[in-house]
């Protein structure tokens, strides 16, 4: 089967899981068929076949967002898209002190099964309230769940999985992913969350990315290994909860490690990714790890500024070589 | 509020601007930019345009004597002039240095 982008795989990850279980249910802006099937049109088809079960709303966030907690407390498993990433502010209430915490709250009486689907990402010129990446306040919730898949066949995978999930999940699409195609998903075929993938094996040093980064960082490391630098390139797909055991497992090997994300980098997943390694492999690392990330400013609209915003490969391949130095 | 008329009754302008202008009607673009808003039924579209305040509100001050049609005229005009001059400005500015992606995050530089 020919390459697909992640436009179709989530499309055919929502369809399976409406399929398959009469509670999953969609909200979003412009989602249903008579709007246009959704922004980018990954719901396409699905109110013509599901009916009622998909959903346009009106452009009120806060509103809708608290429907589907609602919903799901009452045992649906509503999947909301939140047209971009930026305007989680809008309904960050629902999602943080409800979503959430309702399990914790109530001593585990309360389960919360829902997904939030949203896109984002720099490089698009839609400005400083559209382009953020803001994974990091999420991870930073206990009680969510975030997933950042890098490809069409782990978008299906894991957007199966999320769907399953007793507890609430963010799932952040990398806009340009929906229209660069790749290997094909195996319908039915779910990913587990929390498990992270070893895109390349290698052994010298670790590079650890997700979502967009996984665009940007294979292409170094394929420079890196023709001067004979082997680098094992890890994909960590499921963000929150973090995949410890592969990510140490690999640093413990290679002893270096670098973290790459589009996401500003102070206080980002990266140091988080980084403490956690200095904390369990002091000993054993061969240099301290290092961060490739975006500037610590506002998403800029001007195109000079968005490319300076945003790290390049030539930052990643330094990261790399000060690893080795 | 300069270009405001003048004289509003005995009320100040804005409270009477918070009793005559609610913003409570249907916007009449689409979602976005770049969206040509085929999904508003006709007969809504038409109904938000018949109701759209700002004309009504522009013929209530002619007839209430706010403000003659010439002035409000001249109003547009001015402000029309304003937002032309700095679209001008923007477009035939160069585009900006790489390193003012650094500025203005704060008032004072931190690092």
């Amino acid at each position: 089967m020919s390459n697909v982008n992640m436009i179709q795989s989530l499309n055919w990850a929502l369809h399976d899981a409406m399929e398959a279980d009469d509670n999953v249910i969609l909200f979003g802006e412009e989602i249903a068929d008579p709007e246009g099937g959704g922004i980018v049109k990954i719901s396409a088809g699905l109110s013509t076949k599901f009916g009622s079960r998909v959903r346009s709303t009106p452009i009120s966030e806060m509103g809708f967002m608290g429907a589907a907690v609602g919903a799901a407390v009452a045992g649906m498993k509503p999947v909301v898209e939140i047209m971009l990433m930026n305007f989680v502010a809008v309904c960050m209430d629902q999602i943080t002190n409800h979503a959430a915490k309702l399990r914790f709250m109530s001593g585990g009486q309360t389960s919360v099964p829902m997904v939030i689907r949203t896109m984002t990402g720099s490089g698009f010129q839609n400005g400083g309230q559209h382009s953020d990446f803001l994974e990091a306040w999420f991870c930073h919730t206990p009680g969510i769940k975030v997933v950042m898949p890098s490809n069409a066949a782990d978008a299906y995978g894991l957007l199966r999985s999320a769907i399953d999930d007793p507890d609430p999940v963010l799932f952040v699409d990398y806009l340009n992913n929906y229209w660069t195609p790749s290997a094909p998903p195996t319908r039915g075929e779910k990913i587990p969350l929390g498990k992270a993938r070893i895109h390349g094996a290698g052994t010298d040093v670790t590079v650890i990315g997700y979502s967009r980064s996984m665009l940007d960082i294979p292409p170094v490391a394929e420079k890196l290994a023709k001067e004979g630098i082997s680098v094992e390139v890890i994909d960590l797909r499921t963000v929150s909860p973090l995949d410890m055991d592969t990510i140490l497992t690999s640093v413990k090997k290679t002893g270096r490690c670098v973290v790459v994300h589009e996401a500003v980098k102070s206080f980002g997943v990266g140091a988080e990714v980084s403490s956690r390694i200095h904390e369990s492999l002091f000993k054993e690392l061969k240099a301290p790890v290092q961060r490739v990330a975006s500037n610590d400013s506002p998403v800029p609209y001007a195109p000079p500024l968005e490319a300076a915003f945003l790290y390049s490969h030539a930052d990643i391949e330094a990261a790399i070589r000060k690893t080795l130095a | 509020m300069t270009r405001l008329p003048k004289s509003v009754g005995n009320e100040p302008a804005v409270y009477f601007l918070s009793n005559m202008l609610r913003p409570n009607r249907v916007r009449r673009i689409p979602h976005l930019i770049g969206d040509m808003g085929e999904y508003i039924p006709k007969d809504v579209y038409a109904a938000a345009v018949a109701a759209d305040p700002y004309p009504k509100f522009r013929t209530k001050l002619v007839a209430e004597n706010h403000a003659t049609a010439a002035e409000l005229d001249a109003i547009d005009a001015e402000i029309k002039a304003e937002i032309d001059e700095a679209e001008a400005f923007a477009m035939n500015s160069p585009p900006p240095d790489a390193r003012e992606v650094k500025r203005d995050v704060y008032a004072y530089e931190i690092a």
